[in-house]
Parts: C-alpha cells; sequence; structure tokens
C-alpha cells in the first residue's frame, strides 16, 4: 500500500472528457460559432503552455500533446469556416495523435514523477517520528563527479523527475508536479517545492516542503525520509554514470500511480 | 560623565586639593545631592579618593582627584561572559521538536537568512524576527533536525565551516533561540 496520497488534480478522465466532447462538437456542432470561437482561445493557450513543458523539460512527448490539441483547434478553426475536406483530414490527424497520446499516458511518459520518488523514499523509511522542519537538510558529500551530476539533472527533466537549475557552484533539482507559474518560469518564491541540490565540492542537500510532507498519511520521520531522498539519488546517478538508467526508470514506474498528471491538457 | 555639571565638577577636583560634596554644589549653584551623587559614583568607579573627616563630631567626605590625568579601559569580554551562559561550545544540541520557529533560506539555498521565533499562547504570544549574518545562516543550516542526534555545537561549526573568531555571535543567536525553546540541549552524549 502506498503510504503517500496522490494529489493528481486532474485524472485521466478529464482527458477522455474533453476530447470526446470535441469529437462530437466537430460532429455535430453548426451554429454555435461563438462557443467554438472561446474554446479555440482555452485550446491556443493548452497548446501554448504545452510548447513552454516541452522546451523547458526536453521532453518530446510535450510537442505531441501541442500537436494534438493544434489539430483540435484547425479542426475547429476549418468548422468555423464550413471546409469539410479539411476538417476529415483533421479528424483523422486527431484519431492518429490522441491514440499515440494514450500509449504515451499509459508508459508514464508525461507524467510528473514527484509522487514516486517521494513514494521510493517513503518505502525505506519504517520509524514514524515525525520531527517537520523548514530548513533543508545537509545529508552528507558525495564525489561523484559534477559533470555525471550535470548529465543525471538534464536526464531528470527529460523523464519528467523535476526542473533542475544549474548555477556556477551547485546544481539543484526541482520536484515539482503541476505548478503552473513555476513551470512557466514566473520568477516567484516557490517555499512550497521540495528541491535537492548538490554542490561542485559534493555537498548534498535535500529540502523537503511542508506540502509535500503534509502528502504521507503517516508522520514519517523527517530526517530519515530526507536522508533517503538522498540515498535514492546518489544511487540513481551512479547508475546513471554506469549507463543503467533504465533500472531507474522501471523503478519508478513500478509505483502503483495514475499514468497521468494532468501534463496531456498542460497542467 | 554625560551630565551638564560634569565639566564645571571635574574643573573644581582639578583646582582644589579636595572638596566635599556641598562645597562644590555651592560652587556650581546645583543640589547638594546631586554633587554628592556624582562625586560617589566617581569614587565608586575609582576616578577619586574619597576621605572621611569629621566637623564637629559629624562625620562628612571630601573628594581627591589622585592624579589629573584619567585613562579609561573597558574590558567588554566581562559582558560576553555574562550572557553566554546558557550553552557552551561543548555542549550537544539540536533543534527542539516542539519548537515555534519559522526558518526563511537565503537565495543560494546555502544558508539560512532569517528566522521567527514565538513563545507563549494567545495573547501573550511573544514574536521575534532575526535577521542573520552569514555565519549564522550557515550554523542553523546544519543544525540537527528533531529527530536525528545531538551534534556539539564546535562540530556543528566544524560542518558549517565557521572559524572560531565567529564563535561568540553563533552563542549569542543560540542563548536567544534557547529561552524560545528552538534549541534541545542535551548536557552530556550518552
Amino acid at each position: 500500500m502506498n503510504k503517500i496520497v496522490s494529489s493528481n488534480r486532474f485524472y485521466v478522465g478529464i482527458f477522455y472528457s474533453l476530447n470526446g466532447f470535441l469529437a462530437i462538437f466537430m460532429l455535430t456542432t453548426n451554429n454555435i460559432s461563438i462557443y467554438l470561437s472561446i474554446l479555440l482561445f482555452f485550446l491556443t493557450l493548452v497548446i501554448v503552455t504545452n510548447l513552454v513543458f516541452g522546451i523547458r523539460t526536453r521532453n518530446p512527448w510535450f510537442l505531441l500533446t501541442a500537436a494534438h490539441y493544434s489539430n483540435i483547434s484547425l479542426a475547429i478553426l476549418f468548422e468555423l469556416y464550413q471546409l469539410e475536406t479539411a476538417k476529415k483530414l483533421f479528424m483523422i490527424l486527431f484519431i492518429v495523435t490522441c491514440l499515440s497520446l494514450i500509449i504515451a499516458g499509459m508508459k508514464k511518459k508525461l507524467k510528473w514523477r514527484k509522487y514516486e520518488i517521494l513514494e521510493l523514499a517513503a518505502q525505506s523509511v519504517s520509524s514514524q517520528n515525525n520531527g517537520f522542519t523548514n530548513r533543508p537538510m545537509v545529508c552528507g558529500h558525495t564525489d561523484l563527479p559534477f559533470k555525471d551530476i550535470l548529465a543525471f539533472w538534464s536526464f531528470a527533466r527529460r523523464h519528467l523527475l523535476g526542473i533542475p537549475r544549474i548555477f556556477p557552484d551547485r546544481a539543484e533539482l526541482v520536484l515539482t508536479e503541476h505548478t503552473l507559474p513555476y513551470l512557466l518560469g514566473v520568477p516567484l518564491r516557490y517555499n512550497h517545492l521540495s528541491w535537492i541540490c548538490i554542490t561542485k565540492k559534493g555537498k548534498i542537500t535535500v529540502y523537503l516542503s511542508q506540502q509535500d510532507y503534509a502528502r504521507f498519511k503517516e508522520k514519517l520521520t523527517f530526517d530519515q525520509l530526507c536522508m533517503a531522498i538522498c540515498n535514492q539519488f546518489v544511487n540513481w546517478i551512479k547508475n546513471y554514470s554506469q549507463g543503467s538508467d533504465r533500472k531507474m526508470i522501471d523503478q519508478l514506474n513500478q509505483v502503483h500511480s495514475i499514468p497521468f498528471t494532468g501534463g496531456l491538457i498542460g497542467f | 560623565m554625560a551630565k551638564d555639571h560634569a565639566e564645571e565638577m571635574l574643573k573644581l577636583l582639578v583646582s582644589y586639593h579636595d572638596i566635599s560634596a556641598s562645597e562644590a554644589a555651592m560652587r556650581i549653584g546645583i543640589h547638594i545631592k546631586t554633587a554628592q551623587d556624582f562625586l560617589e559614583n566617581l569614587t565608586e568607579a575609582g576616578f577619586l579618593i574619597a576621605q572621611t573627616v569629621f566637623e564637629k563630631k559629624r562625620p562628612y567626605s571630601r573628594y581627591a582627584l589622585p592624579s589629573p590625568i584619567l585613562s579609561i579601559e573597558l574590558d567588554l569580554r566581562s559582558l560576553l561572559d555574562q550572557s553566554n551562559q546558557i550553552i557552551r561550545m561543548e555542549n550537544f544540541i539540536r533543534e527542539n521538536r516542539d519548537a515555534q520557529v519559522h526558518f526563511t533560506f537565503a537565495r543560494n539555498h546555502q544558508a539560512i537568512s532569517t528566522v521567527t521565533l514565538w513563545r507563549g499562547k494567545g495573547r501573550h504570544r511573544d514574536e521575534k524576527k532575526l535577521s542573520l549574518t552569514l555565519p549564522q545562516g550557515r550554523f542553523l543550516y546544519h543544525l540537527p533536525f528533531p529527530t536525528a542526534p545531538h551534534e556539539p555545537v564546535s562540530k556543528i561549526m566544524m560542518l558549517a565551516e565557521i572559524g572560531p573568531e565567529y564563535q561568540s555571535e553563533i552563542m549569542d543567536l543560540l542563548g536567544l533561540m534557547t529561552t524560545y525553546h528552538a534549541i534541545e540541549i542535551k548536557k552530556e552524549e550518552k
């Protein structure tokens, strides 16, 4: 049984409902041009959001999502201008991209992995002693080369483990899910986001935010939990530098969780 | 020394071989009690010599300046010794589990920049917000968690790469945090 509560705001049902409604609209609508125009506006926002996500994460699946919604938008546009032949073409493209996205979703290609990361860390902690404090924990040192850490952070970004922040003296990985302003690069103070930081000298610091700690069903001993996150990442970086990155993804996939975080609709 | 009449009183002390409080008071035109307090305070501080003399069996003091040059040396370390009695370098400490404390970390995520402490409840709740120096911020960054084993102050300073020249400011912070129950001290490691 999982030790952490899922906080997915956008369940898979939303994805299917949205696409189902849009498909029905494409086939049946006649005099609802105003409604379609509004829908078109929101779809454009979703497309832009997905493009930004794609650029920030280097994850190509976001581009597929953007393409999918572009298809729908264009189909609506052609519907508004009564272009029947183009509508059929985009209907076919819609089905193709929709199926591709379902497959990608099932393989968790569009899932932010914070839930799995915290769940895996929690599995190695048995004591329940609470002890929360809103400070980062210095977990120790590693002698891993800094370039290996940077390479892993890049890999982590592509596989949606988090968003890296690289500085001259340190590299951080911010564990995020669907924090829209953060993912769009709005410069705010994101104290509710957890992170792991490794300096050039090899000092490892883990910060687990109160919001994330509150998601655990049991009050797991806080310092042990931070240490477990640290050990998990050190092992992953070691495995990655030895070329066995698949092992890590398999480990994450084994955690029982909903395959989508809402990435399919953009947030 | 900062009183309005101090300069005139010191002029009298330099001019006269010795002088009584009533003589000085009448000479300057101040109350005798004011003059007496001033002279007694200087005597207590060791700048004057007081000699008790008798006039018709009634004793009174005459004050004399032993040297016309006064040099002042203040040892401020004595202040430090008084305020640092709560925590010592060899004490094992960690953050208190039930501490009412909030830390804000610096933008570089490598130190704590401010700490807010609370104590009491309801209307009697007392809040203290501290802006930390960099060594203090680095120290708190390395302070053991409430569930982690206690560590000696000296070791935490070493981990935080803080030199001994910052010891007193660390002790000042820890002393204050202890009064707000934010630090748990373990006297001896078992």
